[in-house]
């Protein structure tokens, strides 16, 4: 069948055909619109569909541009909320004059126009026949709806690509990569300007995670109505619909007038910050406890449907370590939360494993201190948030080693100057996503090993290179002595010799040493 | 010494920083391994290999795993907790224990 596929004889349109399930958004969802399509796919007519995302996965990274990261190999979900952090904390520290612009896409993946996507793989560069196989499985697929369990008569849709479909995220990917490019031109143009030219040569114009968008240009007029006119192309050309009441305005560097004038031009709401992004929340100024109360709610909603009275002790053990413990785990990717969320979160997963969703009062029996420890050393191994916290922020540290180049790489790195790890340790005020980092860098130095080259990322007194720990413990005595303590290898490298600073000259035999 | 080691070493500005994840056998970074290495305190429980090892029931396991570590709500611990009853088992009258209950 694959070899027929191939040759573009197989009469796929025979297999192609799915089930939409209505699956609701939100509680008691009476409207069609709170509803999310989902369309099962038969196994059959997958087969071939991952096939081809298979093959379209490799390709992807490069056709796809920088700013996109969805659904592809390599990128995070983070890395795009990275940008947006930065960026906000850059316009808000240096009183620049900017725009966020949040866009929300109306059922997005649905509305995509089918020859619109044929066209873009073509100026693409995809080889006619990819094309044919791709446009093979979106188009001639017939659908039918299940409600209550019934299914309605299949018929044919005529646009959209269907969620569920292993392929969907990639096209829908190059689809939105359109808008990135037009955006793109539009600057290299000069029609419009992106944000923070200063660290990114040609500024910032767009971040995108699959369909939701986030487009940033400065203020002025002229790139506003020319954003307009952009959006109404992309719209017209794709299908893709903006819903301009979800869409949220931020404006930075203006007075409440101008903002409100600026919104109207655009014809969406004056957000209010912190705004959410992606589940995170994003603002020009420190996040507080209150803040981040959402996360505590979410454990708390989660608790109520199955109530816990017909549990057993082991079996919400495990519910607590796997449903309550991992709803944080996101957004502890990238904020340092502070202890008193962590406290909330804990004694809802206590509360709920001591006495289950009951009201009545059961009393703790063991620490949390111990019931949090790994299973082998005499705890029940459910989850120490604050260690995972922390773990999970050193990855960034780690990340950053790498050196990738990846848009948020660039944009710490020209924001942060000079040597990055240094300055990561030593946040500026109101960085809140780099401020865990000070004591990230003990967890670091746990399990990271520097090959010394350049030596401008490794530090001499803290890092693990010349021995399996870190000089300052190694030769305790002598960095008690130190004058830079935070000092780099490289900064020690002077005219092809070692030159270490002390506050006073060494005695013969501590030099010895 | 520190001194003599350095001679070792030599500073390129050619070639930059490598860095390599001790923690994790492929050398990079998992988040796993680092919250392992940070959450081990350095004390093993004897049993607790056993238990968890063991192909019993998930709250056979946790009964076992309160026991061995003296929490389950026996008369005893549950009076030092400020509990408004007599803590007596209630067959012999004796303080109620995990030793007396069990064994």
């Amino acid at each position: 069948m694959f070899q027929d596929f191939w040759e573009g004889e197989l009469d796929i349109k025979r297999l192609n055909f799915g089930v939409i399930t209505l699956v609701p958004k939100v509680k008691e969802a009476n409207s069609i619109k709170q509803y999310r399509p989902i369309c099962l796919l038969n196994v059959d007519f997958k087969c071939f569909t991952k096939v081809l995302t298979n093959r379209l996965v490799p390709i992807a990274q490069r056709v796809v541009g920088k700013n996109q990261s969805g659904f592809i190999r390599g990128r995070n979900i983070l890395d795009g909320i990275v940008v947006l952090h930065e960026v906000i904390h850059e316009l808000h520290t240096s009183h620049k004059k900017g725009l966020v612009l949040k866009i929300d896409f109306e059922k997005a993946y649905d509305k995509v126009n089918w020859s619109f996507l044929e066209q873009v793989m073509e100026k693409k560069n995809f080889p006619q026949k990819w094309i044919q196989w791709v446009m093979n499985t979106v188009r001639g697929g017939k659908v039918c709806i299940n409600v209550n369990g019934e299914r309605s008569p299949y018929f044919k849709t005529f646009r959209g690509l269907r969620q569920g479909d292993p392929l969907s995220p990639i096209l829908f990917n190059l689809v939105a990569d359109v808008l990135g490019i037009l955006l793109d031109k539009a600057i290299s143009k000069g029609h419009l300007r992106g944000v923070l030219s200063n660290l990114i040569p040609g500024g910032i114009s767009h971040i995108q995670y699959a369909d939701d968008t986030v487009i940033l240009i400065d203020g002025s007029d002229q790139s506003i109505r020319n954003l307009k006119l952009i959006l109404y192309c992309f719209e017209w050309l794709s299908g893709l619909r903006i819903n301009y009441h979800k869409s949220e305005v931020y404006v930075f560097g203006a007075h409440q007038v101008e903002k409100e004038r600026m919104a109207n031009m655009l014809n969406c709401v004056l957000g209010e910050m912190p705004m959410k992004y992606l589940g995170i929340p994003i603002s020009n100024k420190h996040l507080n406890t209150s803040a981040f109360s959402f996360l505590p709610q979410k454990l708390y909603k989660r608790l109520d449907p199955w109530k816990g009275k017909h549990l057993t002790s082991g079996g919400r053990q495990i519910l607590s370590n796997t449903c309550l413990s991992s709803i944080p785990l996101y957004c502890m990717g990238f904020y340092w939360l502070q202890d008193g969320v962590h406290k909330k979160m804990d004694s809802i997963r206590a509360n709920f494993l001591w006495q289950g969703t009951e009201d009545k009062f059961r009393y703790h029996m063991a620490k949390w201190e111990m019931v949090s420890r790994p299973n082998d050393q005499g705890g029940l191994g459910i989850i120490n948030t604050r260690l995972m916290n922390d773990c999970l922020l050193v990855k960034w540290i780690w990340k950053i080693l790498q050196e990738l180049d990846e848009l948020w790489f660039k944009m710490l790195k020209s924001k942060y100057m000079r040597v990055l790890i240094s300055s990561l340790a030593n946040p500026k005020e109101g960085l809140s996503f780099g401020k865990g980092f000070k004591k990230l860098n003990i967890s670091l130095s746990g399990g990271a090993n520097f090959t010394v080259g350049r030596g401008n990322n490794c530090s001499f007194w803290h890092d693990c290179w010349l021995h399996e720990v870190p000089l300052k413990i190694y030769y305790e005595d002598l960095y008690r002595m130190v004058s830079h303590p935070e000092c780099v290898v490289g900064d020690c490298w002077v005219d092809q010799d070692w030159i270490v600073q002390f506050r006073r000259a060494l005695s013969s035999e501590e030099f010895q040493r | 010494m520190l001194y003599d080691e350095l001679q070792h070493v030599s500073i390129d500005e050619n070639i930059p920083d490598k860095v390599s994840w001790a923690l994790d056998k492929t050398k990079m970074f998992t988040t796993k391994s680092l919250y392992k290495f940070l959450s081990n305190i350095g004390m093993s429980s004897r049993v607790a290999g056993i238990i968890w090892k063991c192909k019993i029931p998930l709250k056979i396991k946790f009964f076992l795993w309160q026991t061995f570590n003296n929490k389950l709500p026996v008369g005893l611990s549950l009076l030092r907790r400020g509990w408004k009853g007599d803590g007596k088992c209630c067959l012999c009258g004796v303080l109620e224990t995990i030793n007396h209950i069990l064994f």
